[in-house]
């Protein structure tokens, strides 16, 4: 084969496969610290470890919640982080069926000479940094590449780093045990129109996995986590019906039948929307030989956070509101999803940050 | 988009598609003169217009075995022939529901400071030529790029001179109307091992790929010709389950879901493992998002030109023969084929080595 088999081949095809199963997906629950700090300082709670605890316990012991889960991204600190009572998240996952994931990459550098458009870092160690989360009990990881529509960008420097960096990641994670996630994101700023968000995801997909085939990554033990296929932040909005049909056929274009799972970042959408537009492309009636699924940070807890607003009276509720919007998608994976979920408050809410950082 | 959507999109789309309709495939029937006349020969026939014509009469007549092809790939001589009752041939293939394609390369030429490595010419004024082979009926286009297996072999220059040439004659032919056959051969030729194949297989039909994305060819026009991952010719040979097994993974990993067929080349198969191998690709149980069918030549036509012998009284046996072998293809691309049924000659190594079209 021209890809790199060793003795985590069978493993990783394995958890690949069982991360894309029909009704399940993935909680994005790995913001960094300085990432989470804003989203608990919008809530009025301070950035302190035991409110970050407090947090993720409240999301990962939802009753009910973990049978829409398939797999949950976390931060370093997280994966060493127990329940109140003692144990472990990584067990608490584990128990409920869903496989523990790990955050790698360091964040992103500009790339100088360009228009603000960046790299990602994380590779230096790597290898025994993934070791030791397999040991921690992770089976997969997951590294945010960022690219941006202007002018003249996406440039070519910027897709060639992105794809090489996501490709040499791939492949160490790959030779550690770790399902890679490749994430090539293409942010949503910007006024072009959605044909323009087609091309420019077409050549960068293209792009990513000619350079996962250069490095050897065996494609059947990765997942894709793309953007959709939407219009600019600040063009008109289209249809769900028409972001499903230009993002799977982007996708027909580009991604190779190998790959087992496509899980969609949610971007700025809102809970909602991401959830719409994730419905319509599975009732979308065309070839998809990977399954369609989510992998959603915001779009599954803003509402979630809202309604804690740190307080333990407010767990309940905020539970509840967690477990709708992972039942909806759940629904929106088999395109079974009748948008009448109940709608907690800030469903509908943009989550759009301009220039977003993590 | 970043594909090219000119005029002819939804023309392309649609003869790419019935092109690749189960239980049809594609008889490669572009034989250069000077290739058809290694295949006369061999049957003492002459290198002349009247028996290159007779021939193609014999194979685009048999009435029978035309609802077994979707297309047949013509030399240019061969698109304005006609029949010996007048009727031009690209009439009586469209009467019959088969496409008309052309062959538009112009050989290979060597790659200097490699070792025997090649490109493809044919670009002077190829975009006015597929205007021509459109007029004159043709609706897809075969262009055939051609790579080695050795110790430094393909080497890079090769896979990216070879997959930028697929790609460019690609846009032409989709300016054009014309929908174009993609053709990276591996040459059988060596003693390498069917895993060697494979890497060298994915590693090509990935540039390939990049390349065509690279130069905004829609794939929802196109199709696919390429060898079917086996060992080398001097190596032990495989099952054709284990061939099905490589090529499909070869392909799942490699060819985006937007290609709606691929049509194998025969290589130096004999008739009868080339149908045995394509029915064990369709019997495979993985999911396979593009049709997988056939695009032959010698393992169309071998044993029908032994029973022709360029002989009027043997027409009729000969017509049986090809029908026999379209059929069993037709089959093979429903994973139906129960093999056999002919009397050896369907099982004749067609391998040449260092094979030259």
């Amino acid at each position: 084969m021209s890809c790199f088999t060793n003795k985590y081949a069978g493993e990783l095809v394995k958890n690949a496969a069982y991360i894309g199963t029909p009704g399940k997906g993935i909680l994005a629950a790995d913001e960094s610290t300085g990432t989470i700090g804003k989203r608990l300082s919008s809530i009025n709670v301070e950035n302190i470890e035991e409110n970050r605890r407090s947090l993720r316990e409240l999301l990962f012991c939802t009753p009910g919640a973990l049978e829409c889960l398939s797999g949950v991204i976390l931060f370093e600190e997280t994966l060493y982080q127990k329940t109140a009572s003692g144990k472990p998240f990584v067990d608490v996952l584990k128990e409920g069926g869903v496989l523990p994931g790990i955050k790698v990459d360091k964040g992103t550098v500009e790339l100088r000479g360009t228009n603000g458009e960046t790299t990602t870092q994380g590779l230096d160690g790597l290898g025994q940094r993934c070791a030791k989360y397999y040991e921690a009990g992770a089976r997969f990881a997951k590294w945010r590449a960022v690219l941006k529509i202007g002018l003249t960008e996406p440039s070519e420097l910027a897709i060639h780093e992105n794809a090489y960096g996501l490709a040499r990641y791939a492949a160490i994670c790959q030779e550690n045990g770790l399902v890679p996630i490749v994430e090539p994101e293409i942010l949503v700023d910007g006024s072009h129109d959605i044909e323009k968000c087609a091309a420019v995801t077409e050549r960068v997909l293209a792009a990513c996995y000619k350079a996962l085939n250069d490095h050897h990554v065996m494609l059947e033990g990765t997942l894709l986590k793309p953007n959709m296929v939407t219009p600019g932040s600040d063009a008109p909005k289209v249809a769900p019906e028409v972001i499903a049909e230009l993002t799977v056929r982007a996708l027909q274009r580009t991604v190779p039948a190998a790959v087992p799972a496509i899980v969609f970042l949610s971007g700025g959408q809102s809970e909602e929307q991401a959830t719409l537009n994730l419905n319509a492309m599975n009732k979308l009636k065309t070839k998809k030989p990977w399954s369609l699924s989510f992998s959603f940070g915001r779009a599954l807890q803003q509402s979630t956070l809202k309604a804690w607003a740190g307080k333990t009276g407010n767990v309940g509720k905020a539970r509840a509101a967690f477990l709708c919007r992972c039942k909806a998608n759940s629904e929106a994976t088999l395109g079974t999803y009748q948008g009448n979920a109940t709608l907690g408050e800030g469903a509908s809410e943009s989550l759009h940050v301009k220039d977003y950082k993590y | 988009m970043s594909a090219f959507v000119g005029k002819y999109a939804d023309e392309l789309i649609k003869t790419a598609r019935y092109i690749a309709t189960p239980g049809k495939g594609i008889l490669a029937a572009d034989e250069s003169t000077g290739t058809i006349g290694k295949r006369l020969s061999s049957i003492n026939v002459e290198n002349i217009e009247s028996n290159r014509q007779a021939l193609r009469e014999l194979l685009f007549k048999s009435g029978k075995a035309l609802p077994y092809l979707s297309g047949v790939i013509l030399f240019e001589e061969t698109l304005y022939q006609k029949a010996s009752d007048g009727k031009p041939f690209v009439e009586v293939l469209q009467e019959n529901n088969v496409i008309p394609g052309i062959k538009v390369d112009k050989g290979v030429v060597e790659l200097a400071g490699t070792n025997g490595e090649t490109t493809t010419q044919g670009f002077d004024s190829l975009g006015a030529r597929c205007q021509q082979y459109y007029k004159a009926g043709a609706r897809f286009a075969k262009w055939r790029a051609v790579l080695k297996i050795g110790p430094t072999e393909p080497s890079e220059l090769s896979i990216q001179q070879n997959a930028q040439g697929l790609a460019r004659y690609a846009i032409i032919c989709q300016e054009n109307g014309l929908v174009p056959i993609v053709e990276p051969e591996i040459l059988t030729d060596g003693d390498h091992d069917i895993k060697k194949c494979a890497s060298v297989t994915e590693a090509v039909l990935a540039a390939v790929y990049k390349a065509l994305n690279d130069q905004h060819v829609l794939l929802e026009g196109t199709l696919l010709k390429p060898n079917m991952v086996t060992p080398g010719s001097d190596s032990p040979k495989v099952t054709p389950e284990v061939i099905a097994e490589y090529t499909v993974t070869a392909l799942r990993r490699t060819v985006p879901p937007a290609v709606p067929g691929i049509v194998f080349l025969s290589g130096g198969q004999s008739e009868e493992e080339a149908t045995l191998n394509l029915n064990a690709m369709n019997k495979l149980e993985v999911l396979k998002p593009w049709t997988l069918s056939f695009s032959f030549g010698r393992a169309l036509q071998k044993s029908t030109l032994k029973t022709w012998a360029g002989k009027k009284e043997n027409v009729e046996k000969a017509q049986e023969v090809f029908l026999v072998r379209c059929r069993g293809n037709s089959e093979a691309t429903l994973g139906k084929y129960t093999g056999g049924g002919d009397g050896g000659l369907a099982s004749e190594s067609l391998f040449e080595k260092g094979y030259k079209y």
